[in-house]
């Protein structure tokens, strides 16, 4: 224990903070030593690891140079760090390329400066986000998996301690759990009609009901104030209170229930191997599309897209949007069924367990395997924190692993031994906890390091109050997206249609013949449908003879033959009497005529 | 006969046709007067659109000038006769043809002879008669240029049907003017009325002598020529009235008068003539003996307008670069370039010692004069400190710095009370105040009675004044009437409300508000919040009652010890091992007891500390912890019943705590387990005994998140480090409370193994888990053994699918090197092999399943299929071929080829190379919508917008400076101030 060796992903920042927080205690974690090096070697490096080396560097080098240069190149490598983090704010790189007009070219050119300047303001803000991870550290031969959560809890604050903790709920279980976005109320679903809902920091019990039919699932809506559960038939909305809000009556046999917040759409899979989304808001069903596969029992949804992930029993991971009747992707994971499968917050990973015993880890982008751990058992549940360890549980074992997913780690980081086998699971966000249901209640279990230290409370604030809360809640409505924004690729809108012009056209000429049939069809030609008038068709006089009733024969109409018969006496006899002479057949033959009088 | 041919010409206008009129057109064009004529014609539809002005355009202008001085009044006669004829009527056009000639002789003719004749009769018989010809000519031309002015107002009427009569009005009213003109003329040489007569009988003479038809010679062209139609005879000679003509007649003149003696009139001659000399003169200096006539208004502002707009347009370009800045500026903000306040500070203001003003300057003399500038008080200064000895100086200074520093506190501490918010406080400091006055009441009562008494009195006043002021009391009329019906409900309520309004009006007047007339029962609440510390009755007997029951139960734990010594010999019955252990074991109970209850209370304190609004809860936890001190917990509840608050406490606690090896502790209830816990944190907290109760080995844990409190038992590792290694023996890390006992027992001996036993412990341990394996012979067994191996899990290589020897070779391998150091025997090698082995049939198990996969590959083909560019064939069969038997099927098929880009090519899909991964290629119609159609307007490529488009604006994704500067408007004008206009940059600078 002479030596410290610190974790290979602790960003320079938490290095330093170390030192100033612990090496005052125990003079060994301060000393950098060779024994450091050789540590750090060994173990799997992280592009995040860069800065750290860096700090290494930088202190090495001042022995050899003068304070003045010294000073000059701090400047530079915190310039240069800058830098290296505004890359990560700018989006893309810019374009060239310029416009033919002054002014416009004058706009895109201020634009590009503003981009500049707002990614380099964000990575400046970074240094607001005081907060720094959690991680565990083991001295010389120690290992961190070996790492007791008794031993933990002697190192940690109270206030920690008090966060691991065990329900003992031996009758209804196994249990299913999960945490609202804030992580600050879990939500208990047990397999024999069990539900509760706890603010679990503060030990409050929010509401218990027992439903009396078996409980599959259980998934917060958009705040702790609505869950939803799946039951035996169907799946049902209750309130805080406990009390049934909706039965939905689409979501037949649930089995999985996921919850996309930006989009307030329910998804659930289940026996019937559908995937049903439900819009909360309006209540209507947003899509309903069949798999294919049979029942399903895995269902996930993509923090990063808002698609669903679907397990299969054929060891195939199914894509969907609501909006779309086709799978977006299928992907054979597995060659048995799917038991559990995990997604983490940036969109790139994906982490499956199937019957086969394998936990395969998956870059969504590409859909390409990128590695794969073998659990003893199959393992049943899975989760991906914050920060992005990864937990795997089977049996009555736990084994988390850190930087599982970019790279191929060979130890795990931490190790638990649970009372019962393990249902499901779930990390708490911003908090270093990993809750897991199993078969005689619910764990929960302190992992330093899981979760995102700095909240942002526009997105999630674990300390809300009720009034933001009503806040948050009428701002999720005021911006929720529809559902046929949800694509693999969510930064497709505003984007150049990948269609060609010809396609465009003839698509839009195709959708606008179909939206006249369908108006045809619902009768709105009826009537909206522009007449053919012409001036003089509807005259009094032709309206008369356009009647019917020709039959009816009264005062009016006589005279109207009668005058009719008399034009066609006189036009006959002038017919008769030969061509009349110009002046008195032309145009202007009148004129001729009173001319004649005048004369 | 002219007359005549305009009439014939007026009617060529409607027969356009006759061959006649053109010939007399013909031949009277080189009559001038018909030419002017002519000139001045305005075809009949365009009579009513041009104005004149516009009839008589630049380059007519310049054609005709020539004749503007010589027969400008003839263009303007037949310009006159012009606008008659433009009448309908034959006859109006006779009338004022006929009216146009009586006026040439009454009016104009008259005036113009009027001059000449006069002038004549004023010169000598020998004159020559080219003179009196030029003398016509020069009135015709004075009134041909009253005509000319008279036309150019005639311009300015709008009315074009009366133009001409408008014109012909304003002609003679100009024609009046010229008659008047002479006569004041006539005035001015002679008043006499014989003159008069004279003249009458001239003009007379002269309209006897004039012929009718003067028109008729002019037009006629060879006619005879006397003194009045001289003008344009001369005309035709090329002959040019000048001034001199004018002058050689004025050269000699009284002498001649054929009345002598008129020396009057000959005086005035005389100046006339010098008049006329005098401008001949300055005619001469100009250039040109004649007086250019000025150009028309017209013209002459077309030319301003042009040498305006040269010069605007130069001095326009100056600003081109500013309206250049100002279209490519991200933002304008209006008004422009403003200033803003500047904010002067009191130490420029200071710091300038120049006078300024007068009054200033007044002041610094008076000063001055009497020592008082900074410079004089300075060198006094210096002067009194050379007085003094160097001790004074000191004892000043100290003195000095003394009182600053005194000031400096003090002013401190006002400001730091002056933010203090707390009520409390405010009501203390009330109190004080209170006091202090009662107490300086006193000591006046005792000093100075008299003034006591004032004091008193003015008290006194004051609070009748009070009470004479407000009338809410119930003392008023109206109030004690109500009183009388009190026991109506209604009337209560009035009085109750009367009552409340008149407290909040008193609150009000005295500004007693919220701050200080606070309940002694809320205050006491407030202090205790506020300031954390247990200083009330309640917390003091609490902690009295605790420190009692402490050291009770420390009393009582010393003499259970001094009751049983640990190996004192023991008689008969209590000398038997069995009994000895049940007393050790109820010995130990009590202790425990004692030891839990202790934990309790200081628990209790512990809580407190952290944070005082838990009190309540924790206490009534830890009763509830102490009532169910032996009784196990899941006793406790309802089966399947959670409890919170306390309950979860418990199991929290339960839960860390270890299971002891000692089997006396191995059926320890929870609570018991949970007391050492809770001993250990009250300690932590405790700040003497903190090096006793770390007990971390060298690890650490940092917990993330701003949710965590700095961790009290960080420190100090190495302290711990020497004592936790018996914790650390005694206790199983891998269970918790619900674990069995025989997996307890099992992975306890793992835990040992690892930590302290020699390598041959291990073997035996290694071996005996095998047959333990063995003989329960379970699958969930054998998978324990697995989990409690120290070690990794051992993970296949990714790519590697098949399983064959090798691969098994090589995990083996790994698992050898990621072996715990001490851990490498053969037997924990074999039983690896054997675990992994029954691995290998797991994916054996897998391993010939190729039917899911194949079913895969034919459904991803399908899809391709399906979404490729298809062909269709569009031959019917049967159709255009003959029938029968022995024929040949078709080969001219019929087939319409795929739309391009309709559908996507098998080879480039997106998935195409990817072995098992299908994706949709079908867009989503619904989905269009979000696309553009086309790149927007400034942007010439997709790329180029699409970067554009990557930024997000809100303020979710930026910072709040960056956020607002995106969203800022173009162009901002502030309320209410005014815009002035944009002025020139290079001015600006200036």
């Amino acid at each position: 224990m002479s030596a410290v060796g610190k974790l290979a992903n602790l960003p320079s920042k938490d290095g330093a903070q170390f030192t100033k927080g612990i090496s005052a205690a125990s003079p060994e974690a301060s000393g950098v030593s060779a024994n450091e090096e050789s540590d750090s070697e060994q173990l799997p490096r992280t592009l995040r690891d860069a800065p750290a080396k860096s700090d290494r560097k930088k202190t090495k080098k001042p022995n050899k140079r003068d304070t003045q240069s010294n000073v000059t190149e701090e400047e530079d490598e915190a310039a240069r760090e800058l830098l290296q983090r505004t890359q990560k704010y700018k989006r893309g790189a810019e374009v060239g390329g310029k416009v033919r007009s002054k002014k416009a070219q004058a706009g895109i050119d201020h634009a590009q400066k503003r981009r500049a300047e707002a990614a380099k303001a964000a990575a400046r803000s970074e240094m607001l986000l005081t907060e720094s991870s959690g991680y565990l550290e083991a001295e010389g031969t120690e290992r961190t998996f070996k790492f007791t959560q008794r031993q933990i809890a002697d190192n940690v604050d109270i206030a920690s301690t008090e966060k691991m903790f065990n329900l003992k709920l031996d009758e209804f279980g196994p249990y299913s759990l999960k945490y609202s976005t804030n992580g600050r109320h879990m939500l208990l679903g047990g397999r024999r009609g069990h539900v509760a809902c706890v603010d679990w920091r503060n030990g409050r019990l929010g509401c218990e009901l027992h439903v009396r039919e078996t409980i599959r699932d259980v998934c917060w809506l958009h705040n702790e104030s609505l869950f939803a559960v799946a039951q035996k038939r169907q799946a049902y909305i209750y309130d805080h209170t406990g009390a049934e809000v909706h039965c939905l009556s689409r979501h037949i046999e649930p089995t999985a229930l996921g919850f996309l917040p930006h989009h307030m759409l329910l998804a659930s899979t289940g026996l019937t191997g559908k995937i049903v989304y439900q819009d909360v808001t309006e209540g209507r069903v947003a899509g309903e599309h069949r798999a294919g596969y049979g029942p399903s029992h895995v269902l996930r949804i993509s923090p990063y897209n808002a698609v669903a992930h679907v397990g299969h029993g054929n060891g195939i991971v199914t894509l969907w949007g609501p909006q779309q009747p086709q799978a977006l992707a299928k992907v054979q994971c597995h060659r048995g069924p799917i038991h559990a499968l995990a997604l983490d917050s940036s969109g790139t990973y994906m982490a499956t367990s199937g019957l086969d015993g394998h936990v395969r880890i998956w870059d969504i982008r590409r859909f390409e395997q990128l590695h794969e751990y073998r659990t003893a058992r199959p393992a049943q549940a899975l989760d991906i924190s914050q920060r992005g360890l990864l937990a795997a549980g089977w049996g009555r074992s736990l084994s988390i692993w850190k930087d599982a997913l970019a790279t191929r780690v060979d130890a795990p980081y931490m190790r638990h031994q649970l009372a019962a086998d393990v249902s499901s699971m779930g990390f708490v966000p911003y908090d270093d906890v990993l809750g897991c249901g199993h078969a005689q209640g619910v764990a929960s279990v302190l992992v330093p390091g899981a979760g995102e230290p700095n909240f942002d409370a526009l997105v999630a604030n674990p300390f809300q109050t009720p009034r933001q809360r009503q806040e948050a809640e009428v701002r999720m409505l005021l911006d929720k997206l529809p559902a046929d924004s949800i694509q693999l690729d969510p930064t497709f809108i505003g984007r150049m249609d990948p269609r060609s012009r010809a396609q465009q056209h003839s698509d839009s000429l195709a959708d606008a013949q179909a939206r006249h049939a369908a108006s045809r069809a619902a009768g709105a030609h009826l009537d909206s449908a522009v007449r053919n008038k012409t001036k003089g068709r509807n005259s009094t006089a032709k309206r008369y003879a356009r009647k019917r009733n020709a039959n009816i024969v009264d005062l009016k109409r006589l005279q109207e033959m009668e005058r009719l018969e008399k034009d066609l006496r006189e036009s006959t006899a002038k017919r008769r009497k030969g061509p009349l002479p110009a002046h008195e057949t032309g145009a202007l033959h009148r004129f001729y005529a009173e001319k004649n009088n005048t004369r | 006969q002219a007359a005549q041919t305009q009439r014939e010409s007026a009617t060529a206008e409607y027969s356009s046709d006759d061959d006649d009129d053109d010939l007399i057109k013909r031949r009277n064009l080189e009559d001038v007067s018909v030419r002017d004529y002519k000139l001045g014609e305005i075809d009949s539809e365009d009579d009513e659109e041009i104005d004149s002005d516009e009839a008589f355009n630049d380059s007519d202008e310049e054609r005709f000038r020539s004749y503007r001085l010589g027969s400008g009044g003839k263009a303007t006669g037949s310009a006159r006769s012009v606008r008659f004829e433009g009448d309908d009527s034959d006859d109006d056009e006779e009338h004022s043809e006929s009216d146009l000639e009586e006026m040439d002789e009454d009016e104009g003719g008259a005036g113009l002879v009027d001059l000449s004749e006069m002038l004549d009769a004023g010169s000598s018989d020998d004159e020559d008669p080219a003179d009196g010809k030029s003398n016509k000519g020069k009135g015709a031309d004075a009134a041909e240029s009253g005509l000319n002015v008279a036309t150019d107002d005639s311009n300015d009427s709008d009315d074009d049907a009366f133009h001409g009569f408008d014109s012909d009005t304003s002609a003679d009213s100009e024609d009046s003017a010229a008659e008047d003109s002479a006569d004041s003329a006539i005035d001015a040489s002679g008043d006499d009325a014989e003159k008069l007569k004279k003249l009458d009988g001239f003009v007379t003479s002269i309209s006897a002598r004039a012929p009718k038809h003067r028109f008729v010679s002019e037009a006629g062209g060879g006619t005879v020529e006397n003194e009045n139609t001289v003008g344009s005879g001369m005309h035709a000679r090329g002959v040019t009235l000048g001034l001199d003509d004018l002058l050689g007649v004025l050269g000699d003149d009284s002498a001649q008068t054929e009345d002598g003696g008129e020396e009057k009139s000959a005086r005035e001659m005389r100046v006339l003539r010098e008049q006329v000399r005098a401008m001949e003169k300055t005619a001469k200096r100009s250039g040109s003996g004649v007086v250019s006539a000025p150009i028309p208004k017209r013209l002459q502002d077309q030319m301003d307008r042009k040498a305006a707009y040269a010069q605007t347009k130069k001095s326009i370009s100056e600003w081109q670069a500013a309206v250049d800045a100002n279209r490519a500026a991200e933002h304008l903000t209006f008004p422009m370039n403003d200033p803003g306040v500047r904010q002067v500070t009191t130490r420029a203001m200071v710091g300038d010692k120049t006078t300024k003003t007068a009054m200033e300057e007044q002041i610094q003399d008076i000063l001055a004069q009497s020592g008082m500038t900074d410079e004089q008080q300075r060198q006094y200064e210096e002067l009194e400190l050379k007085q003094l000895s160097l001790e004074e100086v000191r004892t000043r200074q100290r003195d000095l710095r003394m009182m600053r520093e005194l000031m400096f506190r003090s002013e401190r501490k006002a400001k730091r009370t002056a933010k203090i918010k707390s009520k409390a406080y405010r009501r203390i400091l009330k109190k004080d105040k209170d006091r202090a006055k009662e107490q300086a009441l006193d000591r006046m009562k005792e000093d100075d009675p008299e003034m006591y008494e004032m004091v008193v009195e003015k008290l006194a006043k004051d609070r009748a004044e009070e009470r004479i002021t407000l009338r809410h009391k119930n003392t008023g009329k109206w109030a004690k009437a109500m009183a009388k019906r009190s026991h109506d409900v209604d009337t209560q309520q009035a009085l109750r409300d009367q009552l409340s309004q008149h407290d909040a009006l008193k609150r009000k007047i005295y500004d007693i508000g919220s701050d200080e007339e606070v309940s002694d029962y809320e205050a006491g609440k407030t202090t205790r919040a506020e300031d954390g510390q247990s200083d009330s009755d309640n917390d003091a007997s609490f902690a009295s009652i605790k420190g009692r029951a402490l050291d009770k139960l420390s009393a009582e734990a010393a003499t259970a010890d001094d009751e049983i010594p640990a190996d004192a010999p023991h008689k008969a019955l209590f000398g038997m091992k069995f009994m000895q252990n049940a007393m050790q074991r109820k010995h130990e109970q009590a202790s425990r007891d004692a030891q839990m209850m202790r934990d309790e209370f200081e628990a209790l304190e512990a809580d407190v500390d952290d944070d005082g609004r838990v009190v309540s809860v924790n206490r009534s936890s830890a009763q509830a912890a102490a009532a169910a001190n032996n009784t196990k917990v899941e006793n406790a509840g309802a089966p399947g019943r959670m409890s919170f608050g306390g309950g979860l406490k418990k199991r929290v606690q339960g839960d860390l705590s270890a299971v002891d090896d000692d089997a006396t502790l191995q059926n320890h209830t929870e609570s018991g387990s949970a007391n050492d816990q809770a001993t250990k944190r009250v300690r932590l907290n405790d700040a003497g005994q903190v090096a006793q109760v770390a007990s971390g080995g060298g690890h650490r844990v940092h917990l993330s998140g701003p949710l965590s409190v700095d961790a009290v038992a960080k420190s100090s590792s190495r302290e711990a480090s020497g004592m936790d290694t018996d914790i650390d023996t005694a206790r199983n890390p891998w269970l918790d409370e619900s674990a069995t006992a025989a997996s307890n027992q099992r992975s306890a001996n793992s835990k040992q193994l690892s930590k302290e036993s020699t390598k041959l412990d291990k073997l035996s341990a290694k071996l005996r888990e095998k047959r333990h394996d063995a003989a329960s012979g379970k699958a969930e067994s054998s998978q324990n053994v697995l989990l409690d191996m120290n070690q990794p899990l051992l993970l296949a290589k990714s790519k590697t699918r098949d399983s064959n020897s090798d691969d098994e070779q090589t995990s083996d391998e790994e698992a050898i090197k990621l072996e715990h150091i001490d851990a490498k025997s053969n037997a924990e090698k074999k039983l690896k092999a054997k675990t992994f082995s029954q691995r290998e049939l797991v994916e054996q198990a897998f391993a010939e399943d190729d039917v899911v996969e194949a079913e895969f590959a034919a459904e991803k083909e399908a899809e391709m299929e399906l979404d490729a560019p298809k062909t269709e064939d569009l031959t019917i069969p049967g159709w255009g071929s003959w029938g029968g038997a022995g024929l040949q099927p078709k080969k001219n098929k019929v087939i319409r080829k795929p739309v391009p880009g309709s559908g996507i090519e098998k080879s480039s899909r997106r998935d195409a190379k990817m072995g098992s991964v299908i994706i949709n290629h079908r867009q989503l119609k619904t989905a269009n919508k979000y696309y553009a159609s086309n790149v927007p307007f400034p942007f010439t490529t997709s790329e180029q917008y699409e970067a554009t488009m990557r930024m997000p604006l809100g303020k979710e994704w930026n910072t709040t400076k960056s956020h607002s500067k995106m969203i800022k408007p173009r162009v901002m004008a502030k309320a209410g101030r005014i815009i002035d206009p944009l002025s020139i940059p290079s001015k600006k600078r200036q």
